[in-house]
């Protein structure tokens, strides 16, 4: 459905976006994911035609976009990282102007503001203005605007940044029901369990490049990750390390502070064990926490560095 | 665009700090300078009547016998009968103070809108403190003399006939002392007339034969000093303008300019906010967005100036005498000022911060107010304020609402509506061509 090559842009010397390719396949849910400055918003302010691209392709249905805007620009949704709303007027004269924006009228028009904001739960607080919303509100009027018009493709920037868990959840859960009824989602995050929780495949990026990508078991296997057993010791020693290694379903350890890490190979594990081999040596185990390997972990791997970092 | 209009339209208006410095501001500072300044101007239904005192410095008698024994020494010096030249009346119909308040003062159109009152100096200067009079005419002392030896001898001497006038009268002033230059022309082109004459019969005439002549064209300057009227003054056929009708349109003038610096305001806020990028996005141009501020800031300028103009027709009784002729001078203003805005909404793009709109509003409105009469009268302001005024588009909105409460028609307005069309086209020349460099895409770039 969208497909992009090569793409490029630079702001004076820094690359924002070095040399990208990826595409999108119609009805699925692609995350980009990747910390602050890695070029996510760069990227779909390029797709969504407002930021001129230095060098590449963007291909919607097959079509250069730099050469066609209009094709991609009417079965668009796009919703900035910013509450793109104006505050002085009510939720449904915002909703009524970016319907009309993308050219609804009439009884059409007003039948789509009911169904989206029951969809995203303002429909009792339509006629207040915008002003007087709580934060999760705002958001979730910002993403019903760019809905309005049932568009083949919609872009999230980063729409969970600053609000409270309860509107967190509603906005996910609105977002896979909106894809469920046929639109296909690019949302861009740093938050690794949200990109997790909705798409089905997924870009990682950094410092302007992609860095993975593919469905998460696909990155998962891509740095054969395994689940992590993070045990936290009192008096941890020599003979303590040693006696966890003899295990057999012991990977490797490592230790800080308090903690020893064991990456562990295979699925046949007996959790007694190590806890005899950390009492058996004077050791005293305060916790033990089993960690399933996730994109943090593919982000840590392939960067060195922490997603939030 | 049309939504885009309208949205920015119910944006302004859901601004009540907005509406409020352009909609209440203009008309409690028109309400407070009518009433301060109401005795500068005419009142309003009424009459336009200037009051004035006239101080005689001069000795009427003593000075009709100084110039006589003047001329009884000329007469024994060069031989001219002067019992002939008084037998013949021409001497006494000559009488400089029946020229200057039966002739003049008396004539019907001074009449009908200056009174006067002949009081000394000191009763003068207290009615004028009272704000009873508007100005205080002083004639010289010498002036009957002066007059006599101007008009029957060769001899020029100086006369100064001084204008006071109350500084919170200045309208008032301006008038007395455009009288007064008026009379003086007249006067001065008398003696004029008479000095070429003495100049050129000297050379083939005897003196008896000059002298014999003198009548004469005392007659033809007299007939001339009948026709003195106010004809080139400035209130010769005029409606009276009232404080309260002035500055309506003083303040209105100025006012309309700050709506001007609100499509500037708006684009950035919507830059800043991201829905400008929003709907950039949609597919709209940047064009298209422009023309909805375009036509938001000429609605806005069209509802306040209607707002104005109706509180002074309903409130304070103003006249607007031409509707359809005022309803024009409304709709190119506006234009104006959505093209003025225009331009600031195109620089404020570009240069990406509030600094221009921001100046405009509270820096180059005021200039321009001042040099287009908004706050004083250019009239009684140095002339080169004045010239520069009448290009301002400010100013020429004043004067075409000014004229057209005067009585004026079309064709006199013909002057001020060129300069708003000058300023709409230069304006929207000078916003398209900002706009044509830069795309859509850099102006979003922050």
């Amino acid at each position: 459905m969208l497909e992009i090559r090569n793409l490029k842009k630079s702001f004076n010397k820094t690359k924002a976006v070095d040399d990208i390719s990826f595409e999108v396949r119609k009805g699925e849910i692609l995350g980009l994911l990747g910390p602050n400055g890695a070029g996510k918003s760069t990227t779909i302010s390029m797709i969504a035609t407002l930021l001129k691209r230095d060098g590449g392709e963007i291909l919607y249905k097959g079509k250069d976009i730099g050469k066609n805007p209009k094709e991609i620009q009417r079965e668009l949704g796009f919703v900035p990282q910013e509450i793109a709303l104006y505050s002085t007027l009510s939720g449904y004269e915002n909703l009524k102007f970016w319907g009309k924006i993308y050219g609804l009228k009439g009884d059409n028009l007003r039948d789509k503001i009911k169904e989206i904001s029951k969809i995203i739960g303002i429909d009792k607080r339509l006629k207040d203005k915008v002003e007087e919303y709580s934060g999760g509100m705002k958001r979730r009027l910002n993403i019903g605007s760019a809905l309005l018009h049932n568009p083949e493709i919609i872009i999230l920037d980063e729409p969970t940044v600053g609000i409270d868990p309860q509107s967190r959840k509603h906005i996910l859960d609105s977002v896979k029901e909106i894809n469920k009824k046929g639109s296909t989602v690019i949302y861009t995050s740093h938050y690794m369990e949200e990109v997790e929780y909705l798409c089905h495949r997924i870009c990682i990026m950094d410092e302007g490049k992609i860095i993975a990508q593919g469905t998460k078991d696909e990155l998962l296997q891509s740095i054969s990750a395994e689940e992590k057993i993070i045990l936290e010791v009192n008096n941890i020693n020599e003979e303590i390390i040693d006696n966890i290694n003899k295990i057999p379903y012991v990977k490797n350890t490592s230790t800080r502070d308090n903690s020893i890490i064991i990456q562990k190979k295979g699925n046949n594990v007996d959790y007694s064990e190590i806890l005899e081999a950390v009492s058996n040596k004077g050791g005293h185990l305060t916790s033990m926490d089993i960690k399933k390997p996730d994109l943090e972990f593919v982000f840590l791997a392939l960067t060195g560095r922490a997603l939030r970092d | 665009m049309f939504n885009i209009f309208i949205k920015d339209l119910k944006l302004f208006l859901s601004d009540k700090k907005t509406l409020a410095l352009i909609i209440l501001m203009p008309i409690i500072l028109t309400t407070i300078l009518s009433f301060a300044l109401s005795g500068s101007f005419a009142q309003a239904g009424s009459d336009f009547t200037l009051n004035v005192g006239i101080v005689k410095d001069y000795d009427k008698a003593g000075e009709e016998k100084r110039f006589t024994d003047f001329m009884v020494d000329l007469t024994e010096n060069y031989q001219v009968d002067i019992d002939e030249f008084q037998k013949e009346d021409e001497f006494s119909e000559f009488n400089p103070e029946k020229i200057f308040f039966e002739d003049y003062l008396g004539s019907e159109e001074i009449r009908e809108i200056l009174y006067y009152k002949v009081v000394d100096r000191e009763e003068g200067l207290k009615l004028l403190e009272n704000k009873e009079i508007a100005s205080l005419i002083i004639i010289p002392e010498n002036y009957m003399y002066d007059m006599y030896i101007n008009t029957f001898t060769n001899f020029r001497n100086k006369i100064e006939i001084e204008v006071i006038s109350h500084p919170d009268m200045n309208y008032s002033g301006s008038i007395t002392k455009e009288l007064m230059k008026n009379f003086s022309d007249v006067m001065s082109s008398i003696v004029i007339s008479k000095n070429v004459y003495f100049e050129t019969a000297s050379e083939y005439l005897s003196v008896e034969k000059i002298a014999e002549n003198i009548p004469e064209i005392l007659n033809s300057s007299q007939h001339k000093g009948e026709n003195i009227n106010i004809k080139e003054g400035t209130v010769d056929s005029k409606n009276p303008i009232s404080s309260f009708a002035y500055y309506t349109v003083a303040m209105l003038s100025m006012f309309i300019l700050f709506i001007s610096s609100y499509g500037g305001k708006f684009i950035l806020d919507e830059k800043r906010n991201n829905t400008f990028q929003r709907q950039i996005a949609s597919g709209k141009s940047l064009e298209l967005i422009l023309v909805g501020k375009f036509f938001m800031m000429f609605v806005m300028v069209v509802i306040q100036s209607s707002v104005m103009i109706g509180f002074s027709k309903f409130i304070f009784k103003t006249n607007w005498i031409n509707l359809p002729q005022v309803i024009g001078i409304i709709i190119l203003s506006s234009l104006m000022v959505a093209s003025l805005g225009l331009m600031i909404t195109a620089i404020t793009l570009k240069t990406n911060n509030y600094k221009v709109s921001d100046a405009f509003s509270s820096g180059v409105v005021q200039v321009m107010a001042l040099f287009g009469g908004s706050y004083i009268p250019i009239e009684v302001l140095p002339k080169f304020i004045g010239e520069v005024g009448r290009f301002t588009p400010n100013g020429a909105v004043l004067k075409a609402y000014i004229k057209t409460l005067e009585g004026y028609g079309l064709y006199n307005i013909g002057d001020n509506l060129l300069v708003l069309v000058g300023n709409i086209v230069v304006f929207l020349i000078i916003s398209i061509l900002i706009i044509r460099r830069k795309s859509d895409a850099e102006f979003i770039k922050s």
